[in-house]
């Protein structure tokens, strides 16, 4: 595990306490879900939460000089766009116990995938530093925490697209096809693609009842996911870069493969996978249809 | 108005691409289209772009790449005049979204079916293999098209008399080396911004501008895990980002 080493004095979890985010819609605030299935680019979101902070504590814990300024901030970051962004930022002026209110919108045109909103304590002006262990940049983080939040809901972070396999290079029969990109490092909304074949009424159906699938489009999905699910695994273990030590950035193709595996193979390692694989893949490719629960009554 | 692109899907664009290398830039120009069959369009999230449209946008393309020397190979003056009016030029007419952009097959259909005849002519070398980044969706980092689109989105000031005034405030490859650093630095218009007004500023005293780059870019990353850049107003940013740049010129100096 990575451990990051900070070359300034943090404050202590007593400095600090934060409360949850709050989505403000028109009913009032409510708690920031995990996922927001029915929003689009059009929709801003409008967010909320309070953080106390112990002034007297932090100074001293920090060593920060008396001229020394501190601000709240928050910044997002969208998978689906690659961007990132402050929000806003709040500046804590008085001594003592002070709360800082945090009020911030985030633009829908500039957001998608899975939307990281970090909050911060930084230093916004070091002052006259004196202490060597003080921080003494601008922008010095000295406390911060993540919520993640996921837009557009369950069915797109899996990309699909239905499309009539006659105009593609795909056999004009075939009721899927799955387009893996071999670049660990990159974002999987870019590299990975679910191909539906329009011809294929049975499996356009399927799909579009995923909410709610009757029996016949539950064995579809089923098959559909099984199938999926081997390709990538494998897909994986070909790879050479992928190992049980390598650290992949977020919503990366590597750490998709990453939980995939550990979902399917909870305790198992890299390692050992790739070693049925070379010996027994037919082991391994029965292996993941029972970690998957194909056509299991769930 | 937020227009959908239409996305060409990927084993079409690698086909097309073995097809058109065979092909001369003069005789590029008949193979172009508006549409094509193996593409797909986003569900939802805005309008889909309509034929009108594309069809401006080619013209653009087109006509930047004729004033720059096309379809005769261009020197490197006609190579950056052609990216200083492209980037801005399709970021203002696209109507696109950044998550839109993010997505490299819209750029494929772009390079590979609405101006193959450009796309082609602006990478194409004699006796130089030709990267195929530059037309597929690999990476939008290097593509033709989107690494402009891109870059005038990460400089462009929507509030500014002139909302582009900065996107040749450094050079290609400069801007290149920042952006190529996508997720810790190129992820932010503001930090993206700051650097370039900063590195623009500084006195490499003759040195190796690439080099020095480079390092600047390096002392930044060192730091991005402690910092809050995005955190910083715009003057807080540039007196954080000048000590950074005075730190690797008397390093390397030294």
């Amino acid at each position: 595990m990575r451990r990051q080493i900070w070359p300034y004095r943090r404050p202590s979890a007593e400095t600090l306490s934060a409360d949850t985010w709050q989505l403000i819609i028109d009913e009032g605030p409510t708690d920031l879900p995990a996922s927001l299935p029915h929003w689009d680019y059009r929709t801003n979101l409008s967010l909320s939460r309070q953080i106390t902070i112990d002034m007297d504590l932090l100074r001293s814990e920090v060593r920060l000089p008396s001229d020394a300024k501190v601000q709240v901030a928050v910044i997002w970051t969208a998978s689906g766009s690659n961007l990132r962004q402050s929000a806003g930022a709040v500046a804590i002026h008085r001594e003592g116990r002070q709360k800082a209110d945090l009020e911030v919108q985030l633009p829908g045109e500039l957001l998608g995938g899975t939307v990281t909103l970090r909050t911060l304590l930084t230093v916004a002006d070091p002052g006259t530093v004196e202490d060597p262990l003080a921080p003494r940049l601008s922008g010095s983080i000295l406390w911060s925490d993540e919520h993640k939040v996921r837009l557009q809901g369950d069915a797109p972070q899996f990309p699909i697209a239905i499309v009539d396999f006659s105009r593609t290079t795909f056999p004009d029969n075939a009721s899927w096809h799955l387009e893996l990109g071999t670049q660990l490092e990159s974002a999987t909304m870019g590299t990975l693609l679910l191909y539906i074949n329009e011809r294929s009424k049975p499996t356009v159906q399927a799909f579009q009842r995923a909410a709610a699938p009757r029996a016949v489009d539950k064995v579809i999905l089923d098959a559909v996911y099984a199938d999926v699910a081997r390709l990538m695994v494998e897909a994986a273990l070909h790879h050479p870069d992928f190992t049980d030590e390598s650290a992949f950035d977020e919503d990366s193709l590597g750490e998709t493969f990453q939980n995939l595996i550990h979902s399917l193979f909870p305790g198992r390692t890299v390692a050992d996978l790739r070693q049925l694989r070379e010996h027994s893949p037919h082991r391994l490719s029965t292996q993941i249809q029972a970690a998957v629960g194909v056509f299991q009554e769930s | 108005m937020d227009l959908l692109y239409p996305r060409l899907l990927p084993a079409n664009a690698r086909m097309i691409h073995a097809e058109l290398e065979q092909v001369s830039v003069s005789d590029l120009g008949g193979h172009y289209n508006l549409e094509h069959v193996a593409t797909v369009f986003t569900a939802t999230g805005g309008d889909r772009v309509s034929k009108r449209v594309l069809g401006d946008l080619r013209t653009e393309l087109v006509t930047a790449a004729r004033e720059n020397g096309f379809p005769h190979p261009p020197s490197v003056q006609q190579r950056l005049s052609f990216d200083s009016r492209v980037g801005p030029a399709l970021h203002s007419l696209m109507d696109m979204v950044p998550s839109e952009a993010a997505a490299g097959d819209i750029w494929a259909f772009m390079a590979l079916v609405l101006a193959p005849d450009v796309a082609y002519w602006r990478f194409r070398r004699p006796d130089e293999k030709f990267d195929s980044d530059h037309v597929l969706g690999s990476d939008v980092t290097r593509h033709v098209f989107a690494r402009l689109w891109w870059r005038a989105h990460l400089l462009h000031d929507p509030a500014a008399g002139q909302p582009y005034a900065s996107f040749d405030v450094v050079g290609g490859a400069a801007f290149d080396q920042i952006f190529a650093r996508r997720r810790a630095l190129g992820a932010s218009p503001v930090l993206v911004k700051a650097i370039v007004r900063v590195w623009a500023s500084v006195d490499t005293h003759g040195g190796n501008e690439r080099r020095l780059l480079q390092d600047f870019l390096m002392r930044l990353l060192r730091l991005a895990p402690f910092v809050a850049f995005e955190s910083l107003t715009p003057s807080q940013l540039d007196i954080e980002l000048q000590r950074v740049a005075r730190d690797t010129i008397s390093a390397v100096r030294t």
